[in-house]
């Protein structure tokens, strides 16, 4: 059909505008504000690529940059293998015969509804070294030897921060995970039973398969979040991401950047902008082929 | 023409007027104050002055960075905690027209001039200060009476003391190791005592540097003071330390005054002592670290200048300083106001008056005036990283050579 | 349906309870510990609370502006919903049922959002508003988050306007009715259930977001319940027991209702975020 013009303006235009003003030009934005040095007021110097200079070669900063990358990295894989692997594997138990799936369909989802700043929260709490419910409860079951300062020493802290990350998140891996499943046709697994096939065989020749497209989906959606984790390193670190850096990603290092935190008195604008350049840079070509994906089913359907 | 003019204007007036008639917006780090604030209010309004004080109070973590954005969007309050002078964070705020400095007409003469310096920049003067801080250690008196031990007049009683505590059971210092100030401080509070002021001195002028064995010795003691320290020491906060220390759970913490309101709040019950770190040996004197905490200055987001005001000539009477003494358990900046009859407090004051050391190398000193800084890019990463075994105390000290001459004239090398 | 034998079964049923458990006894301990004196938590961790009293209520819900956080999530979740639905369906109708040019760089287009997270473009995003005098205010906030869920939202709804006949679209238009009419009476009614979808996600994301507010709000008064709750924290940090008392109150009544409309939920938020 074709559309007078009013009405395409009248449907277009508003949502047009918001988004291009809002989300793309902000991100256009940014890469000419990573050529500035600027503290937020007064006025900007242009410093042309030093700002990369400063996030690429040698130096205090660089550093700073690059072990935040590397717990970025860190949280990607582990937070795939447990909150996909794990969760597929909770995903086909919920997916067999067995009574009260659907409660356990719920429980599992129950903590995905709650802001992940407040899960950091509450387990800040949880985790104190002396009176935590964690370390009390080690003590109590006889495994006091176990009990440790979890988010106070470097060794152990982000990945403290990745699993309760994972308890936060998991269940929704597990419910799409869960939907792929059921998605499958049943005579498929009939015919496989059928023929004598035991369960991993089916587990692994038929289901892993044919659930493979939303595996990686979800492998692409979770590597673009894991760059722009933020919240729960806040809620349960600080914007220091603390202990001793050993918790800092690009987001946190962002925020201490662009809107200063204590310890930091420099507040520079564009170096932060910079860091947000950096990031797109590692997440664009991810990030292009989940388009490209999204648009080719788009088109098959 | 003119007439409407004077009219419009006249009319714009009442409304900014209407609009904003007698609001005060306050923003703190220091949470206690709260009450402070709203007997300020009643006071001014018994006085005559129809004010009302809107006092909110972040976390000290996320303070500055508030403030900082608030003010350069144009939404901050009329008036905010500052922190001391000479300071970057202060001082860059100054250097951005962000901070207003106080009329040339203004009132300061209940200050002594040491703690005015905390609050000049250029001449000017930026904020009314309202309290001072003394820092040191403090002990909860029941224990002590209960394996009868007495304040230790050196650091090896010290250590003593310690021992005979964990030997029985109790821990002997709560540290809070993931707060990395808290450590930075417990660094200077102990080398005010054990360098000495006269050692302290030498090193502004030169005479000495960071790699002196007495340096390196003062970094070995702490390190090897940290057994004593609770379990897991480096993932705890001052929250915790507060709790620790109010239930009983630790003997002793280095700490300042200001922590006495949330102990007292949480267990009442409870009886705290305080002692100044003691010295290497019996030749020296103990020295406490006393410091200006911060100031309440006007911000060039005023939107109610004139009450705004109003309210910071309170700040600088003695009446203020009670009101916030009494409350707070801090000992305030202004003088002559009348402290709470309290046996701490009467300690705390006595050593700021008598013990203070006059040269530091912590706030407020010349040490934290560039960056590289003293306090947050060497003593703050690096007591953190001591303390968990990846620096040493030889390393630390290099540490603090290298960053320091890399500005600071009198120790480069000649 | 993988069909289990009798000991796996027992496997499943035990392991299914470990992770229940994992997941219920944090909550659980929570409200717990809401009734429960800041001594109590401290030296009696497993205890329950001794009374029921409702002290720790009172005081976190005054202290910390819980209620004023509902109202002011509840408004701005609420006003984003609305402005995304309406504007993000006026879209998708006219790139899905009409012939122009451009149509389908404009679907690409929307759907670069989908991609890159606008948290890399608060810099941007911060400075247009700040121009505009919009920091600070609950607003601004709308605006952003209908920005931000565009992309999602044009999406799903584009797929379920697709699977609209166009005969019906066809028709109408030869009875004469306009767009306008056309949108409302004919494609409307058939993408109920993608509305809601969209409605649930939005709201969801919206409620639970915290990075905007905590860049852009600076008074107590107009902050979302996780900045409430976040201020609260770093307020009250010794008392243990308000702190717990406040988590109690933000997350309970979420909790209930996904409970109460759990399916609704769960529909939504799965596949809103993969088709």
């Amino acid at each position: 059909m074709k559309l007078a013009k009013r009405y395409l303006l009248l449907f277009v235009l508003p949502a047009l505008i918001l988004y291009t003003l809002f989300i793309i030009y902000p991100l256009i934005n940014s890469l000419f504000l990573s050529l500035y040095s600027w503290p937020g007021v007064g006025e900007k110097t242009f410093v042309g690529l030093d700002n990369f200079r400063k996030v690429f070669s040698s130096g205090a900063f660089r550093n700073e940059v690059f072990n935040a990358f590397w717990h970025n990295v860190y949280f990607y894989i582990l937070a795939a293998s447990i909150e996909i692997g794990v969760g597929f594997f909770i995903a086909l138990m919920l997916a067999s015969k067995i009574k009260g799936a659907r409660m356990f369909r719920n429980i599992v989802y129950i903590p995905n509804m709650i802001p992940l700043v407040l899960v950091g929260f509450m387990w800040s709490l949880y985790l104190n070294p002396q009176v935590g419910l964690v370390n009390q409860f080690l003590k109590l079951i006889g495994l006091g030897g176990l009990a440790q300062s979890w988010l106070g020493q470097e060794s152990t802290a982000l990945t403290t921060i990745i699993l309760v990350n994972a308890w936060r998140n998991i269940g929704f891996y597990v419910l799409v995970l869960l939907a792929a499943i059921l998605d499958i046709n049943p005579s498929l697994l009939e015919a496989a039973y059928i023929d004598g096939a035991s369960n991993w065989k089916i587990i692994w020749r038929i289901i892993f398969p044919l659930s493979f497209s939303t595996v990686r989906t979800l492998a692409i959606l979770l590597f673009i979040w894991s760059f722009n984790v933020f919240d729960m390193i806040y809620a349960l670190e600080g914007v220091q991401a603390g202990p001793y850096r050993s918790t800092d990603v690009l987001g946190t290092l962002f925020y201490r950047t662009a809107f200063g935190g204590l310890g930091s008195s420099a507040i520079d604008m564009g170096l932060g902008a910079t860091i947000t350049v950096f990031i797109f840079a590692i997440i664009m070509p991810v990030s292009i082929f989940y388009v490209y994906l999204v648009e080719k089913r788009q088109r098959s359907a | 023409m003119k007439l409407r003019s004077v009219l419009l204007v006249s009319l714009v007036v009442l409304i900014s007027a209407i609009a904003f008639s007698g609001v005060v917006n306050i923003w703190s780090w220091r949470s206690q104050d709260a009450d402070v604030w709203k007997q300020v209010e009643s006071r001014l309004r018994a006085q005559g002055y129809d004010i009302k004080i809107n006092f909110t109070a972040y976390a000290p973590t996320e303070y500055d960075a508030k403030v900082n954005l608030a003010l350069q969007t144009g939404t901050g309050p009329d008036l905010v905690y500052s922190r001391r002078l000479p300071g970057g964070r202060t001082q860059t705020l100054i250097d951005n027209g962000l901070y207003l400095a106080l009329p040339d007409d203004f009132d300061l003469s209940n200050f002594p001039q040491a703690v005015l310096n905390s609050v000049t920049s250029g001449g000017k003067v930026y904020g009314v200060p309202f309290a001072v801080q003394v820092v040191g250690i403090f002990y909860n008196k029941d224990y002590f009476d209960q394996f009868e031990l007495s304040i230790p007049k050196t650091w090896d009683e010290l250590v003593e003391v310690a021992d005979t505590l964990q030997k029985n059971g109790i821990t002997p210092f709560f540290v809070p190791g993931k707060e990395a100030w808290a450590l930075t401080m417990q660094h200077a509070m102990c080398g005010v005592s054990v360098l000495g002021p006269e050692w302290i001195k030498d090193l502004t002028e030169g005479k000495t540097c960071f790699l002196d064995v007495k340096f390196v010795d003062l970094n070995r003691k702490l390190n090897d003071l940290k057994k004593y320290y609770q379990d897991g020491f480096m993932g705890n906060s001052t929250n915790d330390l507060n709790a620790a220390f109010a239930f009983g759970q630790a003997a002793m913490v280095f700490y300042g005054i200001w922590g006495y309101q949330t102990w007292h709040e949480l267990n009442p019950d409870l009886r705290v002592g305080y002692f100044m770190v003691p010295p290497a040996n019996e030749c020296q004197e103990p020295y406490a670290y006393t410091y200006m905490d911060g100031a309440i200055a006007l911000t060039s987001n005023v939107k109610n200048r004139e009450d705004s005001l109003k309210v910071l000539e309170f700040c600088a009477t003695p009446e203020f300083g009670t009101i916030f003494s009494n409350i707070t358990y801090n000992i305030p900046a202004v003088s002559g106001a009348d402290l709470p009859d309290l046996d701490i407090l009467k300690v705390a004051v006595d050593t700021y008056n008598n013990h203070a050391s006059p040269y530091v190398y912590w706030v407020g000193s010349v040490f934290v005036t560039q960056k590289p800084s003293l306090y947050t890019d060497v003593l703050s990463p690096g007591m953190q990283a001591m303390y968990s075994n990846k620096l040493t105390p030889e390393e630390l000290a290099r540490n603090a050579q290298e960053a320091i001459s890399q500005w600071y004239e009198p120790l480069m090398k000649k | 349906m993988l069909t289990l034998t009798k000991y796996g079964k027992i496997l499943v049923y035990t392991l299914l309870a470990i992770y229940a458990t994992l997941v219920l006894v944090p909550f659980f301990m929570m409200v717990s510990n809401s009734f429960k004196s800041m001594r109590d938590i401290y030296l009696k961790p497993f205890s329950l609370p001794s009374e029921l009293s409702l002290k720790n209520i009172i005081d976190a819900w005054n202290q910390a502006g819980i209620g004023r956080g509902y109202l002011n999530s509840l408004m701005i979740a609420g006003s984003a919903v609305v402005g995304i639905v309406i504007i993000a369906s006026f879209f998708a109708f006219a790139i899905s049922k009409y012939e122009f040019r451009g149509r389908r760089f404009l679907f690409i287009y929307s759907m670069l959002g989908l991609a890159f997270p606008a948290r890399l473009a608060i810099i941007p995003i911060y400075l247009l508003l700040r121009n505009v005098n919009l920091t600070n205010s609950r607003l601004g906030l709308i605006i952003i988050y209908i920005a931000v869920n565009i992309p999602f939202s044009v999406f799903l709804l584009k797929n379920f306007i697709d699977g609209v006949p166009n005969e019906l679209s066809e028709a109408a238009r030869i009875d004469g009715a306009n767009p306008l009419q056309i949108y409302r009476h004919v494609v409307l009614p058939l993408i109920k259930p993608a509305i809601s979808i969209v409605s649930i996600v939005s709201f969801v994301n919206v409620w639970n977001d915290f990075f905007f507010p905590l860049i852009f709000i600076n008074d107590r008064s107009k902050a979302t319940i996780t900045l409430a709750v976040s201020i609260f924290f770093g307020e009250y940090a010794n008392r243990w027991n308000l702190l717990f008392t406040s988590l109690t109150l933000a997350i309970a009544p979420t909790i209930i209702l996904f409970l109460i409309f759990s399916r609704q939920f769960i529909a939504g938020m799965t596949q809103g975020a993969i088709k």
